[in-house]
């Protein structure tokens, strides 16, 4: 296939191209083609979600770095810019559209969205960079690619696992219904935090190592003759910082509603520590995550052959080494100095928390998942196009309503704006053509002899 | 290059974080025509809260009083990569701009859990807040420190300050003034000055980073206060090192690394005046103007990207 793509014209390649870059978006849920991955995941029992974010969106990834690297081998730069459009996109989108999400699986559905996102801009700068004939930056995004999709696997894993053990010891996944649950199972809570930490690109959990050679292959764009590489390039550093800013405010979100502070519901206050073996398996993959966030040379050297052998590079720059033997000395520091701290002799109390003097505080009085994303939701409203409502209950007084109900639902979406124009135009083509279809057996008949009319007068012709 | 000078200066930047504080105080203070506290007050206060009782809510679980410590040691981790009077530091080679961010991310993210672990609508409040101003914060800083990067060619911060430090102070690029501009604006976000947040407020329609530790105490609260000391400090060395590093010594010379305390300590004190009479002089912006002020540093930061390929 390598053969017959070299001395194919430029045409089909592109047609190619484009092609393997929607059918495999589609599977890989890039936007707007996203649309039936945070109905489908969720939808599945946590370690099917677990399997689907892990192993099934990385079969699209796999698919797309074959075709596009190694049958193709790489295309004009605009092939690049195309995939790095559609990787920021997705990225910024997938983790807006998380932040509002209060259904655990489905943020965290939407969050694999933002990290496809993420993998598709180191798919994309790669192909900038072999266009510029710049091999071995080409290596270092494309593992920084591959080492985010391996990553990903595994923190997603681990947070869809932890959602399962949720669901399994609360009933239910909305996390404006937990709370405290930290407290209550503590193995859970813990590994789901270093899900969390990983997720986010935290230094010392392995979400950062891939980001880390993103945003340093981002760096190295600058180097690139052609002016338009050298300024969008770097620009795609912001647009990182960004996804990864978003994306701390939604994991906190996240984290802090249904881990944190007191319980929302009977069922949070009821929880307990789940079995054993569903313990041992998110501790395993929370082991994974720290292990290749101290080390990543581990995974970085099997990764950087198998992309060297794709893109036919000698080696890694230099430029990107030291990152491997920073990280063990951050740890060591880090840990030593987080231990002294608290360690720190000191007479701990426990005491309620301070309810301004009056008698005590309740679970209700806490921000709810709502409010936290509220200041976000508000800078990005014209994402969002929210419909609110307010419903307030009098009872006598107009200043103590009874009840207030508040729905904020997010209006803009691609299946309305896109899909739902194109199956309309079809349903109503399709409507038009049904007076064909009179009832009348005649009439059919008509349309048979018609038929072999023009047959006939066709083959006479042809 | 010299363990024992990288090892002193990044415990200086630890040390005297608190004075810098303390200083800014009893500026704002004779501004205000008040008397104020001595510069050495913070130091009291430490020491006084690390004496007192550490009180957790009964909702809290074990990541309150850890997000404290996570905080102070990522944030002394930092200070470790920022050159103060010698051109180097402990984490030189490897210590870059990307990881120095993403460690200040860290404890911001521990201090925002610790925050909602309290089970107040305060924490909620704070964090909240500090997610809008974090989120928009990461992206104009990173771009500048990039495009920093990209004219020095170097992407660890004692890179970057050794290459300025051999320039002539009038030969800089013009990306330098864009790069400066938008990391002075978000630095005054990252430590929570005003016109972002106000340190001093305790109101809860403006309280930002008071409302994260409004249920801290004791230890765990000395280690916070000094934290963000700290982070302000490492901010103002890291603007100081990146776009007037001279005077800082960079060989083995002792007369300049004798000088270099003399002349880090004179544009310091410069800062700190200047953040005393901006605080002294401006209000604090409204919530929902705080996305506007990032936008402008945002615009500031993608500029010097722009010119560093446009200039070149």
């Amino acid at each position: 296939m390598r053969a017959a793509a070299a001395s194919m014209p430029m045409g089909l390649r592109t047609g190619i191209f484009l092609l393997s870059f929607v059918g495999f978006g589609t599977k890989a849920g890039i936007v707007p083609f996203h649309l039936w991955l945070p109905k489908a995941h969720p939808i599945a029992p946590s370690p099917v979600s677990a399997l689907m974010s892990a192993v099934m969106l990385k079969t699209a990834i796999y698919g797309f770095v074959r075709f596009t690297f190694d049958f193709l081998g790489g295309g004009p730069a605009w092939w690049g810019y195309v995939v790095l459009l559609a990787g920021a996109v997705t990225g910024l989108l997938g983790i807006l559209y998380a932040l509002t999400e209060h259904d655990m699986k489905r943020l965290l559905a939407y969050s694999s969205v933002e990290n496809i996102g993420i993998i598709y801009l180191g798919l994309g700068a790669a192909l900038v960079f072999m266009a510029n004939n710049a091999p071995v930056w080409a290596t270092v995004a494309l593992v920084a690619a591959l080492l985010h999709a391996l990553n990903h696997s595994l923190f997603k894993s681990l947070l869809f696992l932890g959602a399962g053990a949720i669901a399994d010891a609360t009933h239910t996944l909305d996390i404006e219904m937990l709370g405290g649950l930290l407290k209550r199972m503590r193995v859970t809570g813990t590994v789901f935090l270093i899900g969390c930490c990983s997720i986010i690109g935290l230094p010392l959990f392995n979400g950062f190592v891939g980001e880390w050679m993103l945003f340093r292959s981002f760096v190295a764009g600058s180097e690139l003759p052609g002016i338009l590489s050298a300024i969008v390039l770097p620009l795609m550093a912001g647009v990182l910082a960004l996804i990864g800013g978003i994306a701390a405010a939604c994991f906190a979100k996240l984290y802090g509603i249904a881990f944190l502070g007191r319980p929302r519901s009977l069922d949070a206050e009821r929880a307990a520590e789940v079995a054993a073996s569903m313990q041992a398996a998110m501790a395993l993959l929370a082991a994974a995550c720290v292990v290749i966030g101290i080390l990543p040379g581990i995974v970085l050297n099997p990764l950087t052959v198998l992309a060297r052998e794709l893109l036919h590079t000698p080696a890694l720059p230099e430029a990107v080494l030291p990152i491997a033997h920073t990280l063990p000395w951050i740890a060591a520091c880090v840990a030593v100095l987080a231990i002294a701290a608290a360690g720190i002799r000191r007479i701990k109390r426990t005491v309620p928390t301070w309810a301004c003097g009056l008698p005590a505080l309740n679970s209700r009085m806490q921000y709810s998942s709502a409010a936290f994303s509220k200041p976000l939701r508000k800078v990005f409203s014209r994402v969002y196009e929210a419909d609110r409502t307010v419903e307030v209950l009098y009872t006598q007084q107009p200043y103590f309503p009874k009840s207030i109900l508040y729905r904020s639902v997010r209006t803009t979406s691609f299946e309305k704006s896109l899909y739902r124009p194109a199956v309309d135009a079809v349903v109503g083509m399709a409507s038009r053509l049904r007076r064909l279809q009179t009832g009348n057996m005649q009439v059919y008949l008509l349309y048979i002899f018609l038929a072999v009319i023009a047959l006939l007068v066709f083959m006479r012709f042809a | 290059m010299n363990p024992a000078i990288d090892l002193i200066q990044s415990l200086l930047l630890v040390a005297i974080a608190p004075l810098v504080s303390g200083v800014i105080a009893r500026l704002k203070a004779q501004m205000q025509n008040r008397r104020g506290a001595s510069v050495l007050r913070p130091y009291a206060d430490l020491l006084k809260l690390f004496r007192k009782h550490d009180m957790a809510p009964d909702t809290a679980s074990w990541l309150f009083r850890f997000a404290p410590a996570a905080l102070f040691a990522v944030t002394v981790t930092a200070a470790a990569f920022v050159p103060v009077l010698h051109a180097s530091a402990l984490f030189g080679v490897g210590g870059d701009f990307i990881l120095l961010v993403y460690l200040l991310a860290f404890g911001r993210f521990f201090l925002m859990l610790g925050a909602m672990d309290g089970g107040s609508s305060f924490g909620g409040l704070g964090a909240s807040r500090e997610a809008l101003v974090s989120a928009l914060a990461e992206a104009p800083l990173l771009l500048a420190l990039t495009s920093v990067a990209i004219l020095t060619h170097s992407i660890s911060v004692a890179g970057i300050v050794l290459f300025t430090l051999q320039q002539h102070p009038f030969q800089l690029s013009a990306v330098f003034v864009f790069a400066l501009g938008a990391l002075v604006l978000v630095a005054i976000a990252e430590t929570g000055r005003i016109p972002v947040d106000n340190p001093s407020s305790h109101l809860e329609l403006t309280m930002i980073h008071e409302a994260m530790v409004l249920e801290y105490s004791g230890a765990s609260l000395a280690l916070i206060e000094w934290a963000s000391s700290i982070k302000l400090t490492l901010i103002l060395a890291l603007l100081i090192g990146v776009f007037a590093p001279w005077g800082m010594a960079a060989g083995a010379s002792l007369v300049a690394l004798a000088l270099a305390p003399l002349f880090f300590a004179l544009k310091l004190a410069a800062l700190t005046i200047a953040i005393a009479v901006l605080e002294s002089s401006i209000a604090k912006l409204r919530m929902y103007q705080v996305p506007d002020f990032l936008g402008m540093a945002s615009a500031l930061a993608i500029l010097a990207v722009a010119f560093t390929a446009l200039m070149r």
